[in-house]
């Protein structure tokens, strides 16, 4: 075993000084073929015949060469090598294709990426909740107005008689500072009373709710998405009770979303979670206004 | 099949000879131990000196034999190859394994034909 990795090793040296063996090793053929002619014209040959004898032994040098090359190093690495080599001249050569053929390629790859990102949203990982069944989607379609105001949802809430609940969410891009290292953080703000409308348990600590809204900048609160916290937060569990930066403001992290929760939105998978009445903090434009 | 068959004892046996005769006569070059060989061998084995160096190569790697150049005794500059201690231990392993193997088939071939 110890044996495979000094034989592994010593491979690899040499795949990096093949110029250098290759000469080590013609310098002893030509010393064994002195030698060997040396024998001969002591045992009374003619230089020239004592040479072409040496010669003879010893075997074809070209050949004997190329065999230790291929004990020593890595023929297969050098191979490869070659052809990386070879294939980066003849792509040189003709721009005009290497340009086609990356397009193609990348043309591909990106529509395989979509086709993959959909399969993932719809088939693969669909909104994980209980009874997503009863879950609809508002939208308002009597003019071009991609979003309902935040009045209009508390409106629609409020009289709201159709649904057990009403809950409104919209992106949130932030700097996210955890005290020595501010990022770009993607999350959504969220109506207070989201998590319960979709009837999410905390994964760790807890979700906010509709009764830690009391107006505007009332409720200073963050939740963290799983992968977040995974990813950036190694899984700490104290991380409950500490103080981040949204946008210079501070925010106290109350909990932990479940990992299998990753927000209504498709292709979207939020890093945090904040209460809408406090979106006035991350947003240079105010559109609370009630 | 004779020529796959003699390179495949070859290489095991080769070894083998290779590390005995360092053993055996202290420092040598390839040279010289391909002639060592062919001597003790008494021409049985036909092959070309220049198989020593395949050889000669494997046993470097595996440090059971190591390489240096030097002065041979005309004079001249040859790479001289010398066992090491490990090269030792395993050629005493590998003697014994022949001598048993050897024994083994010794004894078969002397079995009566019918």
């Amino acid at each position: 075993m110890l044996d495979f990795v000094r034989v592994a090793l010593s491979r690899v040296r040499s795949a990096f000084a093949i110029a250098r063996e290759d000469d080590d090793f013609t310098r002893e053929l030509a010393s064994h073929v002195e030698l060997a002619t040396q024998e001969n014209i002591r045992r009374g040959m003619a230089p020239g015949e004592a040479r072409r004898q040496a010669c003879l032994r010893l075997g074809g040098m070209t050949q004997l060469r190329e065999d230790h090359r291929a004990l020593r190093g890595l023929p297969w690495f050098a191979s490869v090598l070659q052809d990386v080599r070879y294939a980066w001249r003849v792509l040189r050569k003709s721009p005009g294709f290497t340009l086609i053929a990356v397009f193609t390629l990348a043309l591909g790859i990106a529509a395989n990426a979509v086709v993959f990102a959909a399969l993932n949203a719809f088939i693969l990982r669909p909104l994980d909740v209980p009874r997503p069944e009863s879950l609809y989607s508002i939208h308002r379609t009597f003019d071009d107005a991609a979003n309902e105001s935040y009045p209009d949802y508390v409106d629609l809430r409020d009289r709201n008689r159709t649904f057990e609940d009403l809950a409104a969410y919209t992106f949130q891009f932030v700097g996210f500072d955890t005290g020595h290292n501010p990022a770009r953080a993607w999350g959504v703000a969220v109506s207070g009373n989201y998590f319960d409308v979709l009837g999410i348990q905390p994964h760790r600590g807890r979700l906010f709710h509709a009764s830690d809204e009391h107006g505007p900048n009332s409720a200073p609160y963050i939740v963290l998405g799983y992968a977040y916290w995974h990813g950036h937060f190694q899984d700490d569990p104290n991380v409950v009770g500490r103080t981040v930066q949204l946008n210079k403001h501070p925010f106290t992290i109350v909990g932990v979303a479940p990992p299998e929760f990753r927000g209504t939105l498709l292709f979207f998978n939020p890093d945090f979670f904040v209460p809408i009445v406090n979106q006035e903090q991350l947003q240079s434009g105010n559109l609370l206004i009630c | 099949m004779t020529v796959a068959t003699k390179s495949e004892i070859l290489q095991g046996t080769l070894d083998l000879m290779v590390l005995k005769t360092l053993d055996a006569m202290g420092p040598l070059h390839g040279y010289g131990i391909a002639l060592r060989i062919e001597q003790l061998s008494d021409e049985v084995l036909q092959v070309n000196q220049g198989t020593v160096y395949a050889s000669l190569v494997r046993l470097v790697q595996k440090r059971w034999i190591r390489a240096e150049w030097g002065t041979s005794e005309n004079n001249r500059s040859a790479k001289y190859y010398d066992i090491t201690s490990r090269g030792r231990k395993q050629l005493a392993a590998e003697a014994k394994d022949w001598a048993r193997i050897a024994g083994v088939i010794g004894k078969l071939l002397q079995l009566e034909s019918r």
